[in-house]
């Protein structure tokens, strides 16, 4: 099972976050290494005095999720994304600050998202699971719509002969998502 | 026909339309420390755009490939329909996608958008272009604006209920946006500025917000702007407020200064740092200026200045109710507090009121919906809370001169006082029970009248003292006189009435007349009195019962206390209101012509202070 290192400085937010999803600390499952409040400070507060210290304290783990302020707060933000960018791990940030949620796996995997969004069950489903893809903390059982959509997509450009459209892409969706050109409809609208 | 088309990854087909621009959308931005889509969104559409007049827009739905559940390709619509100085307002929007239209509006609340005026969606095909080529392109007009915006919803930031709220920030802009331009005025320069930088200012949220209201069409009145807050020249207000850094500091200080008032700003707000530490940091700044002797006629205090506080329901452990708290309980109880705050929960309000606030000022928030009028009210009440805060801390210094008495006083050390001292200086004696009462509310009739009482009580029972005086009244002698006792302890007589022989050797004598704020039919009154140089022999005149405290007062007043004749009048004035109004409503005063006032309390207080010290 993945290990995912939960990085929240503040006690009462978690609280507050997951009571109003019917959740509580104690709902988070051991997978889960939730390093909360003061133990959360003294973690960061270790890695600003000495960057290095980032190496040994996330190797362990296969998710990272922080509270972007949190870094902030440490200056350190900047070491994480160097660390990640190294070592291409899945890195989740949240942010009360924002709206909706939004991915990106250029240099590593990375999703931002909104904290309300980030203590729900689909964390609790995402921590349970052997499942590596972040998307899944955000779209939860709907994270194979997004796929779907995505395919859809590019069998839509595929259809215009200048539109460099990779085929890889399409056959690596196809077989995930066990579905082709004629079932793509169908597929989308049982999420509907 | 000029096109912007925004993301490259569309076919030449769509792409080459006549004269078009075509523009990359890169959301590989977002790994960075402060990024916000929204804002990305914003700036990118607003250096594309620059100069030029598109007359159509056309949209690929998923701008990015990894978030497709997102449609971020809607952002686009949304920001140029609410965004003025974009200048393409009202210009058509054309989406293209794989997905059915149904499709995209049962997977996302955004596609509502596609429903409006001016929004086109088609799926990408190879009829899309002709379609597209097919439309007319016809800016909407105002009315289907007013049309979209009834139609759709910007939910605000997830954080609305946090330390970022965004009330704060749109108060703020909101605020400013009804003071006259003061441009040469460097403070109103820095706080433009200040609300400039706001982050707030570039979201949708806020453009939806601005817009709806626009929408009501309710003009601001003319010749009627906000004016400075009155009566406040001179004063020094303490600010506590963790939103000074994002410019309410700034508003304070243009709105304070214009008024003639100095503020003092707390602003070790540090990101990070734990409450208890920062509530000690607040506490050892109120001690500093105490130990200065500089303490603020008033403080402006958030309610929640630290981030701790939206995650805690105990409203006791906010800790803005915990400073307040501290200066009520450790400081000052006089000291006055306004609770700023972008909370309009009336549980909040009712427990400051239990610890002694009386000014509650709620921000703006976008959600009221308030339209420019009602904005221009809120910001007239804040004018109205913060003068009545200034208006009432003269409460400060009575605390004080209170506490001074009850620590050391003529009575303290006597045991013969006993009775005197507990009645007048205990805990909850009459002297407390009177500041408490104009700190609950200095304004009312009932209790003024209620401070009235208690001060002549104090007063009567102080003339009364057999350490002060004695009055004697032997009708078996008929003999009456009177006699004062200096601190020292000597006897002085003031007057001697022989009733068998109608004379009086006193001296100072009553003089009758009527107060100029008695009805006509009412009787005369003593008004005033007259000091002999040396004991004269009078003719009595009878002057009611009343005239028996009205000698004893002066006699103990004006010959062992010293206290001048002007305030002695003054007494004798609110005696006459006490006995006719506060005590009994005799009918005899004219209430338009005088009303009681925390002046007229102040002033008894201060004249314990001679008496008592």
């Amino acid at each position: 099972m993945k290990k995912i290192l939960l990085l929240e400085d503040r006690k009462s937010r978690q609280e507050l976050f997951l009571r109003d999803n019917s959740l509580s600390v104690a709902d988070l499952p051991p997978s889960i290494s939730n390093v909360l409040g003061d133990s959360c400070k003294e973690f960061l507060e270790r890695i600003k005095i000495n960057n290095d210290l980032i190496n040994e304290m996330l190797d362990d783990y296969d998710v990272i999720i922080a509270h972007r302020s949190g870094l902030s707060a440490y200056g350190i933000y900047n070491v994480f994304i160097n660390y990640f960018k190294r070592t291409r791990k899945k890195f989740v940030v949240f942010s009360g600050g924002i709206n909706g949620a939004i991915y990106s796996n250029e240099e590593f995997q990375f999703l931002l998202v909104n904290s309300k969004q980030l203590y729900s069950n689909k964390l609790l489903d995402f921590s349970k699971s052997d499942e590596l893809d972040i998307n899944n903390l955000i779209y939860g059982n709907k994270w194979k719509l997004n796929y779907l959509i995505r395919l859809s997509n590019l069998y839509s450009l595929e259809s215009y002969s200048e539109m460099q459209v990779d085929k890889n892409e399409i056959k690596t969706l196809e077989e995930l998502l066990s579905c082709d050109r004629g079932s793509i409809n169908q597929l989308i609208n049982k999420y509907l | 026909m000029k096109y912007l088309v925004i993301n490259n990854n569309l076919p030449d087909l769509i792409v080459n339309k006549g004269e078009s621009d075509t523009i990359p959308f890169d959301p590989q931005r977002i790994v960075g420390e402060n990024y916000d889509f929204e804002i990305d969104i914003y700036q990118s559409l607003k250096q594309i755009i620059g100069e030029e007049k598109y007359d159509a827009f056309i949209v690929f739905i998923n701008l990015d490939k990894h978030n497709n559940l997102e449609f971020d390709g809607l952002d686009i619509a949304y920001t140029l329909r609410l965004s003025p100085e974009l200048r393409h307002q009202y210009a058509p929007i054309i989406f293209l996608g794989s997905l059915k239209l149904e499709q995209v509006l049962r997977l996302n609340k955004k596609a509502n958008i596609l429903l409006t005026k001016g929004v086109f969606y088609f799926v990408l095909s190879n009829e899309a272009s002709a379609s597209i080529d097919e439309l007319k392109h016809i800016d909407i007009t105002p009315e289907e604006y007013i049309d979209f915006i009834e139609r759709i919803n910007v939910p605000a930031p997830g954080n609305y209920q946090t330390h970022h709220s965004v009330a704060n920030e749109w108060a703020l802009i909101r605020y400013f946006s009804m003071i006259n331009n003061d441009d040469l005025n460097e403070k109103y320069k820095t706080l433009k500025g200040k609300i400039e930088e706001l982050n707030y200012f570039n979201t949708l949220h806020f453009k939806y917000s601005e817009a709806n209201i626009h929408r009501q069409k309710f003009a601001l009145k003319r010749n009627d702007p906000i004016s400075i807050i009155d009566g406040i020249v001179g004063k020094k207000i303490g600010i506590i407020d963790d939103e000074c850094v994002k410019g309410w500091g700034a508003f304070y200080d243009y709105w304070f200064s214009k008024s003639g008032a100095e503020i003092l700003l707390f602003d070790k707000f540090e990101k990070g740092k734990p409450k208890e530490s920062l509530i000690n940091d607040i506490r050892k700044w109120i001690d500093n200026q105490k130990s200065l002797a500089s303490l603020c006629d008033a403080y402006i205090i958030d309610l929640r200045l630290h981030d701790d506080d939206f995650y805690n329901a105990d409203i006791d452990n906010l800790s803005g109710l915990q400073i307040a708290d501290y200066i009520k309980k450790k400081i000052n109880p006089g000291i006055q507090i306004v609770i700023s705050t972008a909370s309009n929960k009336v549980w909040n309000y009712q427990k400051c009121f239990e610890k002694g606030i009386t000014s509650f000022v709620v921000k703006e928030s976008p959600e009221t919906n308030n339209t420019k009028e009602e904005t221009r009210k809120s910001l007239v009440y804040f004018n109205r809370e913060i003068r009545k805060a200034f208006q009432k801390s003269y409460l400060a210094d009575i605390y004080n001169v209170i506490s001074e008495l009850k620590s050391e006083n003529v009575f303290s050390k006597t045991v013969a006082s006993k009775e005197f001292y507990d009645l007048v200086f205990s805990t909850n004696g009459l002297l407390d029970q009177i500041f408490n009462l104009l700190n609950l509310d200095d304004k009312r009739d009932p209790v003024l009248n209620q401070c009235l009482l208690l001060c002549f009580q104090i007063l009567e029972n102080y003339c009364d003292h057999p350490l002060v005086s004695n009055f004697t009244n032997n009708s078996f002698r008929n003999l009456a006189g009177g006699c004062i006792f200096d601190e020292k302890g000597s006897q002085k007589d003031i007057f001697l009435y022989k009733s068998n022989e109608n004379t009086l050797l006193t001296w100072f004598t009553l003089k009758l007349d009527w107060f100029d704020f008695q009805v006509e039919d009412s009787r005369k009154t003593p008004v005033d009195f007259e000091l002999f140089p040396k004991q004269k022999l009078l003719m009595n005149e009878i002057i009611g019962l009343d005239s028996a405290f009205l000698v004893k007062m002066i006699s103990v007043l004006v010959f062992r206390n010293s206290i001048n004749n002007d305030e002695v009048r003054r007494l004798m004035k609110l005696r006459y209101y006490r006995s006719n109004v506060a005590a009994h409503q005799t009918g005899n005063v004219d209430l338009e012509k005088f009303k009681l006032s925390s002046d007229d309390i102040k002033f008894l207080i201060l004249l314990f202070k001679k008496i008592f010290k």
